[in-house]
């Protein structure tokens, strides 16, 4: 990796551009293609005449890897008040010295973001931080989302839940071989659900915990459920920082954020914003509306979902262990990732037997899943969870059916949202309501971070691009009649003994993947 | 179409003389992030612009000319970068919109597409 970092002064009109040259220097001599290094000098350019014209200085850093450059900006201050209008082409609160010098067109955030395969501002009284990344070349990891779910075929039994469960139908099972069709697949945990003897796993690149220091973890409150005893009480988060020096974070703290921010956003918008709100809470939710409903993508509120914003919420130098609840968290963390940030995944039974070992505290009672006095929540959003419920909401909302119109909405494809995520092995309702009471609790005893922000997402979100038959466009179309051909030969009755959810999809399959006709029980009576 | 070409059909001063490069299409305006996002390395830019923010056009867009208007004198470091990296820069003696027509005709003349 190479990497630079420069400083930029406040109000040095007469060396503003001095860091863009630097940096283009080096990427000349890298032999960078051209096109390329004309994106990154007007993200870089704008970014430096910003920290000149805006800030009380700052510094850019610029780091490339193999296949992309991550360009970092950062500033002490004043922050911007409000990044939804500092995008807007036009909007500018450039002074007049600015503007004589041509600056100050209110076009410098939306010319970064046009130039940028991804741009996050996360802005603070206490100063902005622009990420920034343009990737060399663009390649089937960056254009889509792609599959988490890692698959162990040999536990294989053939019985083909999976296949009907997935919501867009991208596992197959052929002869001895379970597969996922990546591009499909949006990371839900139904297939994990479902299956009974647990082919199905996350996709992580497990680093492990390291001994000593400072650790910092990320985790969903249900884990805790799961350690049998309802362990997480202000007492064990005290003794675990005490003991062990390990701080926890329970998402929920972002994933509250995220609401508020959103019901704010929702009523100063209310005229622009096309209704209802779905807040980006479920990875796999954003993920499944980008690729099945590609519509309903404005609906989606502009902010990245909590995991992301969260591991935003610390510097650089502490390494963050995430626990996730599902492939698609995974794939948030991956797919957008914040950049420099040492975030390390573990899977959540590992995070279960680490915290079994820990021992911290004395082990509660069996009956410590007692409430006496609880509170039913009372929520300004609707919240809709489980596969079926969200397809059909997700459904009606694009025909217009709905018997009215909700101002914000959750979902979750999971049943319970992520207390019905399959690690845990709990009732997710009860669970939610012991943890909805003890909230308040346990979010006052976690070490305090300063203010909990969350990430306005700034490059917005666009529908995936689907499974294509063939680049070329005239192969394709003799593609999509020979599998409407096969079709007509196939029974029609979505068996699923083939391996395939339906005969349409076996139809594809078979002509995409040459797979054998004999597959279908029907065929071979004939 | 060769910058030469442009200079001998229109009243202009050559205040640095850079090197021939081509031209193939002509960008005008006064906002530095319209200029950015417009010009690159076959890019002659007209602006009222007299300022050191110039400067950087020349240094990281590779801007090979850039024509000021009505007569204006050039700021030192504009001309000192022109020359450094030898490029054009051009006064010209007409307005904006005149300058813009003369060099529209010229291209339309060519008839290289812009």
């Amino acid at each position: 990796m190479i990497s630079g970092s420069y400083s930029v002064k406040r109000g040095d009109y007469i060396n503003g551009g001095q860091v863009s040259s630097k940096i283009k220097e080096v990427l000349s001599k890298l032999g960078i293609a051209s096109e390329i290094i004309r994106r990154v000098m007007i993200a870089v350019y704008e970014a430096e005449m910003n920290l000149i014209i805006h800030s009380y200085g700052g510094e850019i850093q610029f780091f490339l890897e193999d296949n992309r450059i991550d360009i970092i900006v950062k500033d002490t201050g004043p922050g911007i008040p409000r990044i939804e209008l500092a995008i807007k082409e036009g909007y500018s609160t450039a002074p007049e010295e600015a503007r004589e010098m041509g600056f100050g067109a209110g076009m410098g955030l939306p010319n970064i973001q046009k130039n940028s395969d991804l741009f996050v501002i996360h802005s603070s009284s206490n100063g902005t931080v622009l990420n920034i990344s343009i990737y060399l070349k663009m390649t089937i990891e960056h254009e889509y989302i792609h599959s988490f779910v890692g698959v162990e075929s040999e536990k294989c039994k053939k019985c083909m839940q999976c296949i009907k469960v997935c919501p867009t139908r991208a596992i197959r099972v052929w002869e001895d071989k379970v597969h996922i069709i990546s591009n499909r697949c949006i990371n839900c945990n139904q297939c994990i659900h479902v299956c009974p003897t647990g082919v199905f796993k996350l996709e992580i690149d497990n680093r492990g915990i390291k001994e000593g220091n400072k650790k910092v973890f990320i985790v969903p409150l249900p884990m805790f459920a799961s350690l049998g005893k309802y362990k997480i009480t202000s007492d064990y988060l005290r003794l675990l920082r005490e003991e062990k020096g390990i701080n926890l974070y329970p998402l929920m703290l972002w994933e509250e954020v995220l609401k508020n921010k959103v019901h704010e956003y929702v009523l100063s918008e209310q005229n622009n914003v096309a209704l209802p709100v779905i807040l980006p809470l479920c990875p796999a939710v954003v993920y499944w509306i980008q690729t099945e409903y590609p519509s309903l993508v404005k609906h989606i509120a502009p902010y990245l979902t909590p995991i992301q914003s969260a591991i935003d919420n610390f510097t650089n130098d502490i390494e963050i262990t995430v626990v996730p609840s599902c492939p698609s968290q995974i794939c948030a963390l991956k797919v957008e990732e914040n950049l420099n940030k040492k975030v390390n995944i573990l899977d959540p039974f590992e995070a279960l037997n680490y915290f079994r070992k820990l021992e911290v505290g004395a082990l509660p009672n069996e009956e410590s899943y007692e409430l006496s006095n609880y509170n039913v929540s009372k929520s300004d959003s609707v919240v809709i969870t489980g596969l079926e419920s969200v397809r059909m909401f997700l459904m009606s909302l694009e025909k217009k059916q709905l018997p009215f119109m909700p101002k914000i909405v959750e979902l979750y494809t999971c049943r319970g949202g992520c207390y019905g995520a399959p690690f845990w092995g709990k009732e997710p309702e009860t669970t939610r309501l012991y943890f909805e009471n003890k909230w308040q609790e346990i979010k006052q005893s976690s070490e305090s971070i300063g203010e909990l922000k969350v990430q306005f997402r700034v490059t917005g979100l666009k529908p995936r691009r689907g499974i294509r038959l063939d680049e070329n466009i005239q192969k394709a179309m003799r593609k999509l009649t020979d599998i409407e051909q096969k079709n007509r030969i196939l029974p029609g009755r979505d068996c699923g003994i083939c391996g395939a959810p339906t005969c349409l999809d076996f139809a594809e399959d078979i002509v995409l993947n040459n797979i054998d006709v004999k597959h279908c029980p029907y065929i071979i009576k004939e | 179409m060769n910058i030469q070409d442009i200079i001998k059909s229109i009243d202009v001063e050559i205040i640095v003389r850079g090197e021939e490069r081509d031209v193939s299409k002509v960008f005008a305006g006064d906002r530095i992030s319209d200029l950015i996002h417009f010009a690159d390395e076959k890019t002659l830019l007209i602006t009222h612009l007299n300022h050191i923010s110039l400067v950087q056009l020349y240094k990281i867009f590779d801007v090979p000319a850039i024509c000021l208007i009505t007569n204006s004198e050039p700021v030192l470091e504009l001309v000192e970068s022109a020359q450094e990296i030898k490029a054009y820069l051009l006064v010209s003696s007409l307005e904006m919109y005149e300058t813009c027509g003369v060099i529209y005709k010229i291209f339309e003349k060519d008839n290289t597409p812009k």
